[in-house]
């Protein structure tokens, strides 16, 4: 099996700045995943498979799980290599789980991004910017009479 | 994205949601003006106007020729990015920020115009400055502006929908208390 694990880092998402609660809720679940799966190859846990197992031990340093919100963009590829002599499984392959990592995702995503906490209903411009011309024109008001509905076509008749 | 672009550049006296009109007359009436008496008033009242940068707001279906529904037009000011001054609401990127995320209701971002002579920055829609115009002064003033810029779906729509949103707000009196 083959974790490959590399992380991308854009200008524009201004990775010193820590992303919003859902994406670090997404990035830290996955990682927590890709660790989980990490531990168990390293304790030998899938030692009844003839594994062809190309991890690299260091990623286990390089996520401190309180510091996942420093890197706000992942690009994660896995490649699984595995064979065994018998179809004997001791557990989901890393296909299924980054599936069900996909569903969880998907179902999370669902949840608005902003919170009612979060919107300022009463941010205003006190001082618009300056028109770019102004005027004023002479006029004398003359009632015409109380305005009336304006008549529709009825698209049912 | 050439099949998604923000804007198109049109003439003529056709209006539609999301029309630009640059340097539109609005006019603001003067509190002192009297109008008690439902008769011909002889006071000769001065009407003051500002020459604005609107968007149409009104529905597209409610301005065709021939077919209006509406005898006024509802507009609202827009701003580009570069006329705040500093310290003012809106003068800094995390408030264009805010507003972009939707976290200003009263706000709403356009993207910036790159069509060849009409170069614009981005453009900030204020909910709060909404102004009507006569349909027919309308579209006298959309001719005389020559070219000028249309905001596309579904952006427009966009704008619509972030413009319904603000206007049906209902602030409840007594709220429920928080859960935690």
């Amino acid at each position: 099996m083959t974790f490959a694990i590399s992380e991308t880092r854009s200008g524009e998402t201004r990775p010193r700045l820590r992303p919003s609660w859902f994406q670090e809720l997404n990035n830290r679940e996955f990682l927590t995943m890709l660790n989980r799966e990490l531990r168990l190859l390293l304790e030998g846990k899938l030692e009844s498979f003839h594994s062809d197992v190309d991890s690299n031990t260091a990623v286990m340093e390089l996520f401190v799980e309180g510091d996942f919100w420093k890197a706000p963009l992942f690009y994660v590829e896995i490649k699984t290599k595995i064979a065994t002599e018998n179809d004997t499984r001791v557990s989901e392959e890393p296909e299924e789980k980054l599936l069900s990592f996909q569903k969880i995702l998907r179902r999370r995503s669902m949840t608005p991004p902003i919170s009612e906490d979060m919107l300022d209903w009463d941010a205003h411009i006190e001082t618009p910017p300056p028109p770019r011309s102004s005027g004023a024109i002479k006029a004398r008001f003359r009632y015409a009479g109380p305005r009336k509905p304006i008549p529709l076509d009825d698209p049912y008749s | 994205m050439e099949n998604y672009k923000w804007y198109e550049i049109v003439e003529g006296d056709e209006i539609e949601q999301g029309d630009i009109l640059e340097n539109c007359p609005v006019f603001v009436l003067p509190p002192e003006v009297e109008l008690d008496s439902p008769t011909i008033s002889n006071r000769l009242y001065e009407i003051p106007f500002e020459a604005s940068d609107v968007i149409v707001m009104s529905q597209t279906c409610d301005m065709v020729k021939g077919r209006q529904k509406i005898s006024e037009v509802l507009l609202c000011s827009i701003w580009g990015k570069s006329d705040f001054k500093s310290g003012d609401t809106m003068s800094s990127n995390k408030d264009w920020e805010d507003a972009r995320k939707g976290r200003f209701p009263g706000f709403h971002i356009l993207n910036k115009c790159g069509l060849k002579g009409f170069k614009r920055d981005y453009k900030v829609v204020d909910f709060r400055r909404v102004y009507s115009l006569p349909i027919d002064l309308t579209r006298r003033i959309a001719t005389d502006l020559g070219q000028r810029i249309r905001l596309l779906p579904p952006y427009r729509e966009h704008l619509s929908q972030a413009f319904a949103r603000f206007f049906m707000r209902v602030g409840l009196p007594v709220d429920i208390l928080p859960f935690t």
